[in-house]
């Protein structure tokens, strides 16, 4: 059960028309399964020194009673979308919610009324972060003790300079989690990320727009060592088989190659039965860049061979999107 | 229509694997270290300690696939008795004692020095010895009744092996780890396949230690936290096995 109130307040500065807008909020939760009551409260103040150029700042806690617990083994299984077979976990007993504390400083700019410019900083703090192994992730039953408990940060800045239908931005961001005593990168601590997004209408009803994205590599845990495993019959105390296991090195210490890829999309608007629809082809990373999901080593060639898995090809497509 | 959906899969596979620049490997540095398997039992007339060595993950096996590790130390050691353990002479990397008298409950220590000093030490605790309770050998059951044993004291784990005769197909023989449990039923273990009247089926137990379990898990849950052993990989382990029993299922 929760409750929330919020108290905007507008301070107009007449002579330089400029003015201070604040904004209040306090929520509060019942945590049923706890059986407590938890407060977050928030703050944001936004001060304009110009019609055109303001400075915002802001402040929040905030909670949270379910979550999907990360998973610690294995770059394939952080990597893929394995949360599908996973459900959210409703937190109690011996798991408190999640918390985190948002720091947020902007300072934004127009330069007119469809074009302007942002800069945003922020630090956050998260508590409570959960985490279970793969082996106990398809238990029946996962009781509270199998989940490691820890925390993290994130801070970074993102420049983001839009105008109408077209945006080109830039973030540079850090994360870090601790589980147990190791501090580490997670598998979705990207350092630079790059969007350019550019939309354009022609001949009255038809758009063309084509979007291109980079970001530099994400971290996973690499192998560095390898043993074999004896594949041994204890009834016959004879060795049979082995294959290869591996030692992995510092956790999220090494990251796949950059992503990037450009999609291009041309549409064209009509209307069927008074209902407004619109045609398009689309294609998907135009230039076949491979870029990769997740990689393993392969023995048989000598030296061995690091693989990667690649992710989508370049993908046509065609279809009608109805709006009702 | 199934020839564009064939172009439409072959353009996803097309490209699904390639190469990684070696600017991307990881640049941790790894040392090799020991690597040792040994599971000693009181059923064994030969106890055995393989010994090798791990590697760079960048690295080939050097010769082939058998890569022991010659002339290294290898003592197992009780209360009762040390023995040092010989290389076999058509074996390189392993070691044998066919005086070693394994004794359950009793502590064994391991003791392995590489040619380089690398030194290597594990100890294990040999569960006690116990009995398959129910059935009894020779008897008829139903796929509905259930195996049934003595709890072995110091396991961690049981593994069973089961080995079926029908007169529809030849011996079939498997082995399974099931877990810190006492007992199972028949259908539950021949899951895989329906069990049919006059099917003959014989049975073991053994009863594993903490260290040959977590071993066994390693495939499945990765290397960390489940190696007992000081200064290197692998496992020294033991187990005890129970009585063998055939039954033969009824109607």
């Amino acid at each position: 059960m929760s409750l929330y109130i919020q108290d905007k307040y507008q301070v107009p500065h007449p002579e330089l028309a400029s003015g201070w807008v604040r904004n209040i909020g306090l929520r509060l939760d019942y945590w049923s399964r706890g059986k407590e009551c938890k407060l977050s409260p928030r703050i944001g103040l936004k001060y304009f020194l110009r019609p055109d150029f303001a400075v915002k700042s802001a402040w929040g806690h905030y909670y949270q009673f379910i979550t999907i617990p990360s998973i610690k083994e294995g770059e394939i299984f952080e990597k893929l979308p394995i949360s599908v077979f996973q459900s959210w976990r409703l937190l109690g007993g011996k798991l408190e919610p999640l918390n985190a504390s948002h720091y947020i400083l902007e300072v934004e700019k127009w330069f007119s009324e469809a074009t302007n410019f942002t800069a945003e900083s922020y630090y956050k703090e998260m508590r409570n972060l959960l985490e279970i192994s793969f082996g106990d992730l398809f238990s029946r039953e996962i009781k509270d003790e199998k989940f490691t408990v820890g925390k993290g940060y994130g801070y970074g800045i993102e420049f983001l300079l839009k105008s109408g239908n077209r945006w080109i931005s830039y973030a540079y961001s850090i994360t870090r989690r601790k589980m147990g005593n190791i501090w580490f990168a997670p598998p979705h601590d990207r350092r630079h990320s790059f969007n350019i997004n550019f939309a354009h209408p022609f001949w009255d009803t038809w758009r063309f727009g084509v979007i291109w994205m980079y970001g530099s590599g994400l971290p996973y845990t690499g192998k560095i060592g390898k043993y074999q495993w004896m594949e041994f019959d204890p009834w016959a105390n004879e060795m049979e088989w082995w294959h290869w296991e591996y030692i992995r090195g510092r956790r999220g210490g090494v990251r796949y190659p950059p992503y990037h890829r450009m999609d291009v999309r041309v549409s064209k608007d009509f209307k069927f039965k008074g209902v407004d629809c619109a045609a398009y082809l689309q294609v998907i990373n135009v230039y076949n860049h491979k870029n990769i999901l997740f990689c393993y080593w392969d023995n048989s060639t000598s030296p061995p061979t690091l693989m990667g898995v690649t992710m989508l090809p370049i993908f046509p497509s065609v279809g009608i999107r109805v709006n009702f | 229509m199934e020839r564009y959906i064939w172009l439409i899969v072959l353009v996803i596979l097309y490209g699904c694997e390639q190469p990684i620049r070696p600017e991307y490997y990881p640049q941790e540095k790894y040392k090799k270290e020991p690597n040792v398997f040994s599971v000693i039992s009181p059923e064994y007339f030969r106890q055995k300690v393989f010994v090798r060595w791990s590697y760079k993950v960048t690295e080939s096996l050097p010769s082939g696939e058998w890569t022991g590790v010659s002339g290294a130390q290898v003592v197992v050691s009780s209360d009762e008795q040390e023995v040092t353990f010989n290389e076999l002479p058509d074996s390189p990397g392993v070691y044998a004692s066919e005086s070693l008298a394994v004794k359950s409950q009793e502590v064994y220590s391991l003791k392995v020095v590489y040619p380089d000093n690398k030194k290597v030490t594990g100890t294990t605790r040999v569960p006690s010895e116990f009995h398959i309770l129910n059935p009894a050998d020779g008897d008829s059951v139903s796929a509905e009744d259930t195996l049934v044993w003595e709890e072995s004291s110091g396991s961690a784990s049981y593994l069973i092996k089961h080995g079926i005769a029908a007169y529809d197909t030849i011996f079939e023989e498997d082995w399974v780890e099931i877990g810190n449990v006492t007992s199972i039923s028949f259908s539950i273990l021949f899951s895989h396949r329906s069990l049919v009247e006059g099917d003959t089926l014989w049975l073991q137990i053994a009863a594993i230690d903490r260290n040959y379990r977590d071993y066994l898990r390693i495939p499945s849950c990765g290397t960390e936290g489940l190696i007992h052993l000081n200064g290197g990989i692998g496992v020294f382990g033991s187990l005890t096995m129970s009585n063998s029993i055939i039954v033969i299922i009824k109607e």
